[in-house]
């Protein structure tokens, strides 16, 4: 980033940010995703079982 | 002729003018200053709908509101502070000082930072909308539900509802991006050498809350977009006459509701432990022990939700379960306080502002803990529950835990931010008047609810009268008192004397080796640590 408001960092660096980034909206996606059936299914596991 | 153009840029590294400064913001400090901005905006907001709630509740019977717009404004109310105060203010905080913090010049993505920033204005009107829709010609039914939005209820509301689903769908993206963003900054940005566990407790504390953030807030997402399609599109995740289950939308919300809490006091517990080292002249107790306790609040904080559900028919293994677990994270969650307690311990201490708050945090939220455990057992909150007496347990951790931990940031650090001393003098007096109103205003709430009286209804017995007449006037000097706030922070800006450089004089790390307020652009070239 070059701008009169931020300061600009190495190329290198840049791209490790973005893929540090990139990982963790994967991330945060996969927890969207398994939220749906995996939850429902301890949901009902709960309630099915005696535990 | 480069290196002239090179030379002419950089003496022009002030802030840029105008309204493009601040909507086309990338600078860490600036899109801090907006957060807390909104955050303040918000918390008015929220207090406003706070003040009506009181009023109604002020004598027995109906006296101002419709039955249908107190839920509205209970449901209101909540979401604002949670999602449009106290969030935000936090991130304000972890944009201002993480940077500062850890000797990195900004954040390590300065333009999703202004994504982020620049959604919650949008998502701010979506919620205002969502409370506001009915009250005009084919708007529908008000929202009823409460902040926790179960179905059935949550279906049969009018298109305010999806207001409010979209509301939250657009809040979650802002705090996933930006907690995708403060995590990238501290594992990459840090100065040469400092290692994680140098690093100070308050970016500790946002490291762990911007975990939490990204595992549980896609919960929700996920858990309102099932609501959305069972509101349009015929699925019946949560009906149960298509073969749904409405618990489930309950284990949904509380996966994402109880880590929350979590999220909504770790940064402060964060403040916290800048503060007391400060004010008590002495190291920080415990710092291996802090990082080890807030993780373990992070690990055991997702697994113990369902002790919001205690009543909906559980097993007797599953409640058992939920209850050992609950009672037992409650003791890194005690053992922050212990910490705190311990740094104390033989320091010359002074108390000014922010140690004030620190102090009245420590007892205020200790004493929410307690009762925080008397719910978490399991025959004792089948009377408890939906009583004024949870609403007294989570204004105690929550005034205390989460607000007073960010006032008290803001007191510590709003020297380093505007360069000006704010009034000790008056910053004493709202103190004092913020406090002791608020006890006044919630203490009360305990022994109405034991007594009987069921949170989130218009009216209630006459015989609640007088503790709820005590809890409505004295909720109104706390709504006031943060006129006083405001009133502090303008004066500060305008007429704060001018704040030293190291404004504390116990104060240690980075950020006060910077001027007071720090350059537009800080720390363009990493500092060097000692040791
Ligand atoms: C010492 C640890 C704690 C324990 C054992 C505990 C236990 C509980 C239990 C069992 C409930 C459910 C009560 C019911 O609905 O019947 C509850 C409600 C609640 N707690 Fe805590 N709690 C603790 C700390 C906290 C903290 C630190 C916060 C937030 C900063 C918090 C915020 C809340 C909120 C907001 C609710 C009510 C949610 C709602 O129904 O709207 N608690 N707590
Ligand atoms: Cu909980």
């Amino acid at each position: 980033m070059t701008n009169d408001m931020t300061n600009e960092t190495s190329p290198e660096l840049r791209r490790r940010n973005v893929r540090t980034a990139w990982l963790l909206a994967a991330f945060s996606c996969f927890m969207l995703l398994s939220s749906v059936p995996f939850w429902k299914g301890l949901a009902n596991m709960i309630a099915a079982s005696g535990l | 002729m480069t290196a002239i153009t090179l030379d002419h840029e950089h003496e022009h590294h002030g802030p840029p003018h105008g309204l493009r400064r601040w909507l086309f913001s990338t600078n860490h400090k600036d899109i801090g200053t907006m957060y807390l901005i909104f955050a303040l905006i918000m918390l008015f907001m929220g207090g406003a709908s706070a003040m009506l709630i009181r009023m109604e509740l002020f004598m027995p019977g109906l006296q101002l509101l419709e039955p249908d717009l107190y839920n509205n404004l209970v449901t209101n109310h909540a979401l604002l502070m949670i999602f449009g105060a106290v969030m935000p203010a936090a991130a304000g905080m972890a944009n201002w000082m993480i940077p500062l913090m850890i000797g990195a010049p900004d954040m390590a993505l300065p333009r999703m930072n202004n994504l982020s920033f620049w959604i919650l204005p949008a998502a701010g009107t979506m919620l205002i909308l969502s409370f506001v829709v009915p009250f005009f010609p084919g708007g529908g039914t008000q929202i009823n539900t409460g902040w926790t939005l179960y179905p059935p209820l949550s279906i049969q509301v009018g298109m305010s509802m999806d207001f409010l689903i979209f509301a939250i769908h657009l809040l979650g993206i802002s705090s996933v991006l930006a907690s995708i963003n403060i995590i990238v900054t501290i594992f990459n940005m840090r100065a040469p050498g400092m290692k994680l566990m140098q690093m100070p407790i308050f970016v500790w504390t946002w490291l762990v809350t911007a975990f939490l953030l990204i595992l549980v807030v896609p919960v929700l997402a996920g858990g309102v977009t099932m609501l959305l399609f069972d509101r349009h599109f015929g699925t019946s995740f949560f009906n149960a006459a298509g073969g749904g289950d409405p618990v489930l939308f309950q284990h949904l919300f509380w996966f994402f509701g109880h880590p929350e809490v979590y999220i909504l006091i770790l940064p402060s517990f964060g403040i916290l432990a800048a503060i007391v080292p400060t004010f008590s002249r002495k190291p920080l107790f415990g710092y291996n022990s802090l990082v080890g306790g807030m993780i373990a609040i992070m690990v055991i904080g997702m697994v113990v939700w369902a002790h919001h559900q205690y009543t909906i028919g559980m097993s007797l293994g599953a409640v058992s379960y939920f209850m050992i677990g609950t009672i037992i994270i409650s003791i890194p969650v005690g053992l922050m306080v212990f910490n705190y307690m311990a740094t104390m311990w033989k320091g010359s201490m002074t108390f000014e502002t922010p140690m004030l708050f620190a102090v009245a945090i420590l007892l205020m939220f200790s004493f929410g803990g307690l009762t925080g455990i008397m719910l978490a057992v399991v025959p004792a909150d089948m009377q408890y529950h939906d009583s004024m007496f949870v609403v007294a347990h989570f204004h105690y951790v929550l005034l205390p835990g989460a607000v007073f931990g960010l006032f008290a940031g803001v007191f510590y650090w709003l020297p380093k931010w505007t360069g000006h001393m704010y009034n000790e003098r008056l910053a004493k007096i709202f103190f004092w008047t913020n406090v002791i109103s608020f006890n006044a205003t919630f203490f009360p709430q305990h022994f109405i609810g034991l007594a009987g009286m069921p949170r989130r209804i218009v009216d209630y017995n006459v015989m609640f009268t007088e503790f709820n007449v005590i809890s409505s006037l004295a909720a109104f000097v706390f709504g006031l008192s943060h006129l006083l706030l405001l009133y502090i922070i303008i004066d500060t800006i305008r007429r704060g004397k001018q704040a030293k450089d190291r404004v504390w004089e116990g104060a240690e790390g980075l950020e006060w080796e910077l001027p007071s307020p720090p350059p537009y652009h800080s720390w363009t070239t990493a500092p060097v640590l000692a040791r």
